[in-house]
């Protein structure tokens, strides 16, 4: 096992993926977004290795946003997240047909997050009915807040202030046309330990 | 550890022939128009940037590959008549406005493209790896290594062959006897000019697939040739050559064993190289 650290806004890992290349290990766990994932996974599959290496990365190495740039060379590789493009809910379903509609588009876990995000918001504003000159309660108002989300499960752990979820194990496939995310295990709820 | 080694061998093999292409383009403007280019390292991003556009546009890498060269090669003929024309000389004067040229450049190019990092694919026939038995590689740096020999071998049978070659050999190494051979000293300066950004603009374009495009690459590719010119020695193609080379061999395994200390080894070589051969490995001191 070996761990190795690139700078953010690299623009070339070739000297990383030398190293993976001639370490053979049987997995990769890569935590990279953006075009750090992009430019990551291109060069990862210019080796051939996304043939021979799994890849168990997280959630933001193949997020929506990216999937596209990176094209094929991504399907197969697996993550953890607590959102999946595939989740079997009316709020999920919901919520992917309504993203499709305003912007035409995917979507994809930041956009789950600011969804959520802005559902507690609403739900704690409406728990102390707009008045929010009170602070302590609106505070406990966010800590017992409700909400019934695409992922599944949320909660606010009052202990924390972090999030009580579900956390699932995906897999790069291409459904209906578009690159995303299918569900391939769901690992049960999980609080963060923050 | 053997695989590793030659694997990165390559690799650095790979990014010293794009050095290469910038640095020759560099030398032989400084050789015969005696200006450092500072905005060499834009010419490389607008010919990426161009190839970008015009790849996923025409949806072919190598028309973008012919055409690219030919128009940042035309706007190098622009700048060198319309720019510098008027400064020969005065160096402090061509420094300034080739830095505030490469500024303008790179301005320009994030206003149009924007300060997101873009990767490019390599073409279809260049994708995925190249199986040698155990030996896994990736074809398309193959294709930069073996393009920038085949290069380097061209423009050194064009240099010492052509009619042209042997003019901007005699304008290298001495102007005034040159121009009273009857060769004309500024006709040479600005067809060589062309061809140096045009070598930058193809650099930009090979490079894509290799190195992601972003906002001050222009500056550090800037800064690689300029390293290049320093320990290769100015104005010789094979000084270009060796010089790209060595840089990109250190680079290549500074990044691999010394990460934190890749730059600080390149700068080391080139304060040695300095101290011990001020004109560089292979120039020739210059009067």
């Amino acid at each position: 096992m070996a761990e190795l650290y690139t700078p953010l806004g690299s623009t070339d890992y070739s000297a990383v993926i030398s190293r993976i290349a001639a370490a053979r290990p049987e997995a990769v766990h890569a935590v990279l977004s953006g075009s750090d994932a992009v430019i990551f996974l291109r060069q990862f599959s210019q080796f051939g290795l996304n043939r021979t290496v799994r890849l168990a990365v997280s959630g933001e190495v193949t997020d929506e946003t990216v999937l596209e740039a990176i094209g094929d060379a991504a399907v197969g590789a697996r993550s953890s997240n607590q959102w999946v493009y595939t989740l079997n809910n009316s709020a999920n379903r919901e919520f992917i047909r309504a993203y499709r509609q305003k912007y035409n588009a995917v979507p994809n876990h930041f956009a789950l997050r600011g969804y959520d995000a802005m559902q507690f918001i609403v739900d704690a504003i409406n728990t102390v009915q707009g008045d929010v000159t009170n602070r302590q309660r609106l505070l406990r108002a966010f800590e017992s807040a409700k909400i019934i989300s695409p992922r599944g499960f949320v909660q606010m752990d009052p202990v924390t202030n972090n999030v009580i979820q579900r956390v699932y194990v995906r897999e790069v496939a291409r459904i209906d046309g578009i690159l995303t995310n299918r569900l391939l295990a769901d690992l049960g709820v999980i609080r963060d330990p923050g | 550890m053997a695989l590793l080694f030659l694997t990165q061998l390559l690799n650095s093999l790979a990014f010293a022939m794009l050095l290469f292409l910038l640095a020759l383009g560099l030398s032989l403007i400084f050789g015969v128009a005696r200006v450092i280019n500072l905005a060499h390292g834009a010419f490389y991003l607008l010919g990426a940037y161009l190839g970008l556009a015009l790849g996923s546009s025409l949806s072919s890498f190598w028309v973008a590959l012919g055409l690219v060269p030919l128009l940042v090669g035309l706007l190098g003929v622009l700048v060198e008549r319309f720019l510098l024309r008027g400064l020969h000389g005065q160096e402090l004067e061509q420094v300034l406005i080739t830095i505030g040229l490469g500024f303008v450049l790179a301005d320009l190019l994030r206003a149009f493209f924007g300060a997101a990092i873009r990767s490019v694919p390599p073409p279809a026939e260049l994708a995925g790896p190249l199986l040698l038995g155990s030996f896994v590689y990736p074809k398309y740096p193959l294709f930069v290594l073996i393009m920038g020999v085949l290069l380097f071998l061209l423009v050194r049978l064009l240099l010492t062959k052509t009619p042209f070659g042997v003019q901007v050999r005699a304008v290298t190494a001495d102007p005034g006897m040159a121009s009273t051979l009857g060769i004309q000293p500024a006709r040479v300066s600005l067809l060589t000019f062309g061809i140096g950004t045009a070598l930058a603009g193809m650099g930009g374009v090979v490079g894509a697939p290799m190195i992601a495009l972003a906002p001050g690459l222009d500056a550090q590719m800037t800064l690689f040739a300029l390293i290049v010119v320093v320990i290769g020695g100015l104005g010789r193609i094979e000084g270009a050559f060796w010089g790209a080379i060595l840089v990109g061999l250190v680079d290549g395994f500074g990044r691999l064993f010394l990460p934190q200390l890749a730059m600080f080894l390149i700068f080391a070589l080139m304060a040695l190289v300095l101290a011990l051969r001020p004109e560089g490995l292979l120039g020739r001191r210059m009067a």
